[in-house]
């Protein structure tokens, strides 16, 4: 393929005259500012075609059917089941990890008041060894008597010295008190 | 934009072609009102420039017909009317021998002066032709020579050389 630079080349080989032409000026010329009121004619001419050729014709009422077939395109529904199944192994993977079981109640969730209230209230559902963290080491053997959990009437359960510190230490001052009176 | 970027080139393609300005004038508008028109129909498989020169030369083409058929059926049939229209036409001052070589030009049948405008005056390499034209570049090569070659005639016998 011969490239501009080469075309000198070729007329100087079929027609050297014209190499000779090309250098002068070749005498056309055209209006001042043509170039930028041309766009303008083209444009109105566009304009006055538009406006005898195009008249808006009634869009057809489409049913939603329709709508929908005119909606659906593989691409976009592929596209919208990975991003589901990216999605939902990413919950499955950093769910919380409950072990199938309801989270423990928090001491934000019940206060110390409550759950002391209920367990004196119901003694029966915990077992004794919860019982002796919150109850006083001599009201263990009634309950146990009541319970007939155990055959030990007089024993109960024994708290280790530093179980019972560690007990007292975490005691209110009302349940000291009471503890007291007893 | 599209007619930004093409107006000037297009506008001396078709001027070129039709050598009058307000002649070039309308061809250019039509060409762009086509083109506008058409645009949505491009397909892509060309460059757009080739099939804006295409547009552009199919509608110089036309025009020149019209043209011959309009002057045929006048009463004076002796002079070139392009040649004629040209020395009249205001926008155009070039020399004694700028006006021969257009008037040479014009004795070549319209698709040997396109190629021979193209090649001359656009510089447009072979192969980009042969798309806007859609002729082989063998062919074109051809063209060019042989317009060439009746344009020296033509000086020849003028007893320019």
């Amino acid at each position: 393929m011969k490239k501009k630079d080469e075309l000198p080349d070729e007329w100087s080989e079929h027609a050297p005259f014209l190499q000779t032409f090309k250098k002068a000026d070749d005498g056309f010329r055209l209006p001042d500012g043509y170039f930028e009121s041309v766009e303008d004619s083209v444009f109105r001419q566009l304009e006055a075609i538009g406006a005898t050729r195009h008249t808006p014709a009634p869009k057809p009422r489409l049913s939603l059917w329709q709508v929908l077939q005119s909606l659906w395109q593989p691409r976009l529904a592929l596209a919208f089941a990975g991003i589901f199944t990216v999605a939902l192994t990413a919950w499955w993977l950093f769910r919380p990890a409950t072990d199938g079981l309801q989270a423990p109640l928090t001491h934000q969730m019940v206060s110390v008041e409550d759950a002391a209230s209920y367990l004196l209230e119901n003694p029966m559902e915990l077992e004794p060894e919860d019982l002796a963290v919150v109850f006083p080491e001599d009201q263990l053997p009634a309950i146990m008597l009541e319970n007939g959990a155990s055959n030990s009437t007089e024993e109960g359960i024994r708290l280790a010295p530093e179980d019972l510190e560690l007990l007292l230490r975490d005691m209110t001052d009302e349940e000291l008190n009471n503890l007291h009176e007893l | 934009m599209l007619m930004s970027a093409y107006k000037e080139r297009l506008y001396w393609h078709i001027r070129r072609m039709v050598l009058v300005h307000e002649d070039a004038d309308d061809v250019l508008q039509n060409t762009f009102v086509k083109i506008y028109r058409g645009v949505l129909l491009f397909e892509g498989k060309s460059k757009l420039y080739t099939w804006l020169y295409r547009i552009a030369t199919n509608e110089a083409i036309t025009f020149l017909q019209n043209r011959k058929r309009h002057y045929s059926t006048g009463i004076d049939e002796g002079d070139n009317p392009l040649v004629t229209r040209l020395r009249a036409d205001s926008w155009f001052d070039g020399d004694a021998v700028q006006q021969q070589l257009q008037e040479a030009i014009t004795q070549l049948p319209d698709k040997q002066r396109t190629v021979f405008n193209l090649r001359y005056y656009d510089e447009m390499p072979y192969e980009e032709m042969s798309r806007v034209l859609d002729t082989s570049v063998g062919a074109l090569k051809a063209s060019f020579h042989h317009a060439a070659k009746k344009i020296e005639t033509y000086f020849r016998e003028a007893d320019y050389f």
